[in-house]
């Protein structure tokens, strides 16, 4: 949480993203097969008219196969509308059942000799409680999901290719049973061998976690209202960021001490149901400090809150404090404050105005800088118990666990067992490692900036022997390399749309540092990159199922 | 393919398994446990060049683990912790990076170099990076564990142990947050080092609740003594100077003492110790810095004289007894230039001594009351001081080594300074001669360095 700023899950941008996505690969499903039907049947036509009436047997084939495509079509989506519950259950249980046969849950055993030997490779237990409880805390998280992750994916690959093959697939469809239900059954069945390995680890984890760390138990983890954040430059001025002091990480832009430089936090919805027990609004923050002389060193950096209604021109300044690096900074506000006037003011009915709260931050050591980034304040609601921050993180876990299923089971009713593997396989590392890179591909920024151009030129520049840092010669020839390679890096950066964000459901970094994960930028995030993909990998599950020929091999 | 039937064709593998088992097993034989038993080949590589685990160092399962699940992919799983753990500190995440570096040390526990690293990384540049004292104490605290860590895993080598003394004596004592780190050092600011309601050091790093650099001295001794027990070399610096520190953190823990303003008997007794150190020990290690010649630092003209008249020349030496008293102090003076023997001797010498002692408190307390405002009693410990202090370096013996060196110069010159500022606050004439005027005079072009220090000296600590 050092570097991360929790973004608010934005439904228009998500629905918009997805409905072109979406829409765009129907329409190219719908004019593939509406194509390969007309295809089909004008070849049928053909040989059964004969070659001498090419126009009416090109007329009866578009006929027949727009009749042909617009019935399967109607007949798919009344397939996947309306399934029997009963039927899929029969064939989850099957799959549940096949599941356990074939020695899934033996992953608990790896799963209990990670756990036997954790204590081995993880940090010292005397060392401050600061640092070992987001170490513990990761390893158990971490080890679920990738122990889950290669069982279920292995499941999800080869059943229904396994199915197939041992033409035990082909007596289920002679019976009537849909083929939406034999897909949705099987994600289904997979689903449910994860979710009982998943829950059997999280709570294991869970108690050994509580082991391992006695303080765990009694901790309770934040719940963050995060606001917006501006600043002021050392001369008041409205500025984009404050100023960069040199530091590597360029997430925090720093206020200049003892100047009119400030950052001015904006939070909206503030109501009495934020303030504690006490009736305070509890503030909390993360600002780092930046010394250009040693200064005092007894002492932290100073600095201050101010909170301001501007609407009705009141300031009220916070007693000044020293900044705690890397620490909980907590500081609970006394509803009762004294403005610039010294008149006493109400934080709650002076100050909030509207349900909007400024705070401004100021750095009252001279020649020192303090470094502040949006999430670095904070206001503290009700704190939530750590187990119900930490099963949120596993129900993320779940939620990437089902979306690979969704993903491996409904890649498998098209290809073989080891194809689907691959497949998957190449969509979770993207997932994973790759989609920095497909953004930059697209922006041509980030971490993972390349040089050296497109596929063509960087062929060219493998053949010739060139640097990439060096730029091609301008002419004819690199004007068309590059043209031509601008629309292919531009659709594999766009690609990343249809790959996974597997980051979106790593919540070890919330649970880790004591933060409840969030509904907004953590759960919902979540929930809805599953749905985003469940919907469009069903259907298309569907119909590659439908139209597939099971009595081959 | 041929004619042999399936049984027989096993038969031929398990044959072909046996044979090969053969320079398996001689090759990979186990150790020898006893007298008598030669154990396999590679194990007696190993004990002849000192490659086992167990010869190295204590033995820490978990890497040994690790390193055999790893098989062949030891290399690349620790290039990619090397870059996790680089990320991880330039994102300042502590925790993840201090767990990455325990990872990095399993893969490669013997590789001193990594240790070294890893080691200053946490003391120096993470330490750093944290605003609170405290803080940053602690994080010098896990950089100076570590390397006690390397040095126990790799127990016969001594660059990890000089590391770790060097940490404890250097980054504690001298780093800018010295004052801070050295009352640390006796009164941790962890709650967890509190018994019964008393804060007490942290018993890792000093479990004798003694002076860091008296921690330091005798860690390394422990450098020396391993070097001298095992015969292994050292990469740091050159032989002569790397055995000097022993000594050297002695007089550090003097000069501290001084510098926190205490002038008492026990200081002198820590110079004294040091000088013994210095002149006893150090001084009478031997050397061999060219064919036949072998000197002792300690050595003066008359001493070298005397060795070469009772004593006979090395047998092959071919020069004659004038030639080799002329090498003999030849490489005794190299030596002692090198190692600045003579300086840091007389130094020794002339501190233990009690009125060298009286001046530096006079002088101190001087430039103290200056600070605090009393301009009257900074005139008088001034003016007393300077006398005490002219007669202590013109004296032949507590003088020794002082006439010339910066920093008895710089002291008197302060000296100088406090008295004259003292008379300026009190609106009084500055005489023209006054105690250490030749000093005076003579060093004005180190007037201006030297007011700068001043200044810092006498100016109160500013609220950041």
């Amino acid at each position: 949480m050092n570097d991360y700023d929790p973004i608010p899950f934005n439904w228009l941008m998500g629905f918009q993203t997805w409905g072109i996505v979406c829409g765009l690969m129907f329409l190219g499903a719908v004019i593939l097969a509406f194509a390969l039907q007309v295809l089909s049947h004008t070849l049928q036509e053909f040989e059964q008219i004969g070659p001498g009436k090419p126009r009416r047997s090109l007329f009866q084939g578009l006929r027949n196969g727009s009749a042909a495509f617009a019935n399967g079509l109607i007949e798919g989506f009344q397939d996947l509308f309306w399934m029997s519950p009963r039927r899929v259950g029969a064939i989850s249980v099957l799959v549940f059942r096949e599941s356990v046969r074939r020695k899934t849950l033996l992953v608990l055993v790896v799963f209990a000799i990670c756990f036997l030997f954790a204590g081995w490779f993880l940090s010292d237990p005397n060392r401050d409680p600061l640092l070992r409880i987001p170490i513990y805390v990761t390893f158990v998280l971490t080890a679920i999901s990738w122990l889950i992750l290669p069982a279920v994916f292995l499941l999800s690959c080869w059943g229904l290719p396994d199915d197939i093959k041992a033409r035990s697939l082909h007596t289920v469809v002679t019976k009537p049973v849909k083929r939406s239900e034999i897909l949705v059954g099987r994600i289904l069945g997979v689903t449910m061998v994860g979710t009982l390995v998943v829950a059997v680890m999280s709570v294991v984890g869970f108690l050994w976690l509580v082991r391992a760390l006695p303080e765990v138990s009694g901790i309770q983890t934040r719940v963050p209202v995060f606001g917006t954040i501006s600043f002021l430059d050392r001369e008041g001025k409205p500025a984009k960021e404050g100023i960069n002091v040199g530091d590597i990480n360029m997430f925090r832009s720093y206020i200049e001490g003892d100047t009119a430089a400030r950052a001015i936090w904006k939070f909206s919805g503030v109501s009495p149901r934020l303030l504690n027990k006490d009736g305070k609004l509890v503030l909390e923050s993360k600002i780092q400090g930046f010394r250009t002389h040693k200064g005092n060193l007894e002492r932290g950096i100073i600095f201050q809150y101010t909170f301001v209604n501007p609407t009705r021109n009141i300031r009220a300044k916070f007693q000044p404090f020293e900044i705690a690096e890397f620490r909980d900074s907590i500081k609970p506000i006394d509803n009762d404050l004294i403005d610039e006037q010294n008149h006493p003011v109400k934080l709650m009915t002076d100050i909030v105005d509207n349900g909007q709260l400024t705070v401004e931050v100021a750095c009252l050591s001279t020649g020192q800088f303090l470094g502040m980034a949006r999430p670095d304040v904070f206001i503290r609601a009700q704190d939530a118990p750590f187990a119900a921050s930490f099963f949120k993180a596993v129900l993320c876990i779940w939620l990437m666990m089902f979306l690979i299923i969704v993903f491996a089971v409904s890649v498998s009713t098209i290809v073989k067992g080891p194809v689907a593997s691959f497949l998957t396989g190449v969509i979770i590392v993207l997932g994973v490692f790759g989609r920095d890179f497909m953004q930059s591909l697209v922006t041509g920024e980030g971490d993972h900036k390349w040089n050296g151009g497109g596929m063509l030129e960087s062929a060219y520049r493998i053949v010739t022997h060139m640097n990439p840092m060096v730029p091609m010669e301008k002419g004819f020839w690199t004007t068309v390399v590059q043209v031509l390679d601008t629309p292919m890096l531009l659709f594999a950066g766009h690609s990343r749309a249809i790959i996974p964000d597997f980051e979106t459901f790593q919540m070890a970094k919330f649970v880790a540092h004591g933060y409840d994960v969030p509904w907004n930028s953590g759960l919902l995030p979540a929930i809805m990159h599953t749905l985003a993909f469940l919907v469009p990998c069903v259907v298309l599950g569907y119909f590659c199922l439908k139209s597939r020929e099971l009595e081959s091999k | 393919m041929n004619n042999l039937t399936s049984h027989q064709r096993k038969m031929v593998y398990l044959v072909g398994m046996g044979l090969l088992f053969i320079p398996v097993i001689t090759l990979g034989f186990p150790a020898a446990h006893s007298k008598g038993q030669s154990g396999g080949t590679l194990a007696q590589m190993r004990q002849e060049h000192d490659l086992g685990e167990s010869t190295l160092g204590n033995v820490d399962p978990s890497s040994a683990t690790m390193n055999l699940v790893l098989l062949g992919l030891r290399g690349p799983a620790a290039c990619m912790l090397w870059v996790q753990m680089d990320k991880q500190k330039d994102a300042k995440d502590w925790a993840g990076m201090r767990a990455t570096t325990e990872s990095i040390i399993k893969l490669q526990p013997h590789f001193q170099k990594v240790w070294q690293f890893h080691a200053w990384n946490l003391a120096y540049n993470v330490s750093v990076e944290w605003d609170s004292v405290k803080d940053r104490y602690f994080w010098v605290k896990e950089g100076a564990k570590f390397y006690r860590k390397g040095s126990l895993r790799n127990e016969k080598y001594p660059e990890l142990y000089w590391y770790f003394a060097d940490t404890l004596g250097k980054k504690i004592g001298r780093s800018d947050e010295w004052r801070q780190f050295r009352r640390f050092f006796r009164v941790d600011p962890d709650e967890r080092f509190t018994v019964n309601q008393v804060p007490g050091p942290d018993l890792e790093l000093n479990p004798k609740d003694e002076d860091n650099n008296a921690v330091s001295a005798d860690w390394f001794k422990e450098t020396n003594r391993i070097m001298d027990q095992y015969g292994k070399e050292q990469h740091i610096m050159d032989k002569s100077l790397f055995r000097s520190y022993p000594g050297r953190s002695i007089i550090d823990h003097a000069s501290s003492l001084q510098k926190e303003g205490h002038f008492d008997e026990e200081t002198r007794e820590i110079w004294a110790k040091a000088f013994q150190y210095w002149k006893n020990v150090y001084g009478q290690e031997t050397w061999y810095p060219a064919p036949f010649i072998g000197i002792h630092l300690a050595w003066t003209k008359e001493e070298i004289q005397k060795f070469v008249e009772t004593g006979t020349l090395p047998e092959g030496y071919k020069g004659g007894k004038k030639q080799y008293e002329i090498d003999l102090r030849s490489w005794v003076g190299r030596y002692q230039n090198m190692t600045n023997y003579r300086y840091w001797h007389d130094k020794c010498y002339s501190e233990q001594q009690k009125n060298t002692m009286e001046a530096h408190k006079e002088l101190y307390d001087a430039l103290k009351a200056l600070a605090e405002g009393d301009t009257t009693r900074a005139e008088q410990l001034a003016y007393t001081g300077l006398q005490k202090y002219e007669k202590v370096i013109g004296d032949e013996i507590s003088g020794l080594g002082l006439q010339d060196d910066d920093l008895a110069i710089e002291e008197g010159m302060l000296g100088i300074m406090t008295w004259r500022s003292a008379l300026e606050l009190g609106n009084k004439p500055i005489p023209n001669n006054f105690p250490l005027r030749t000093m005076w005079v003579s060093h004005q072009n180190r007037l201006k360095e030297i007011e700068a220090e001043f200044k810092r000296r006498i100016s109160p600590t500013k609220n950041n």
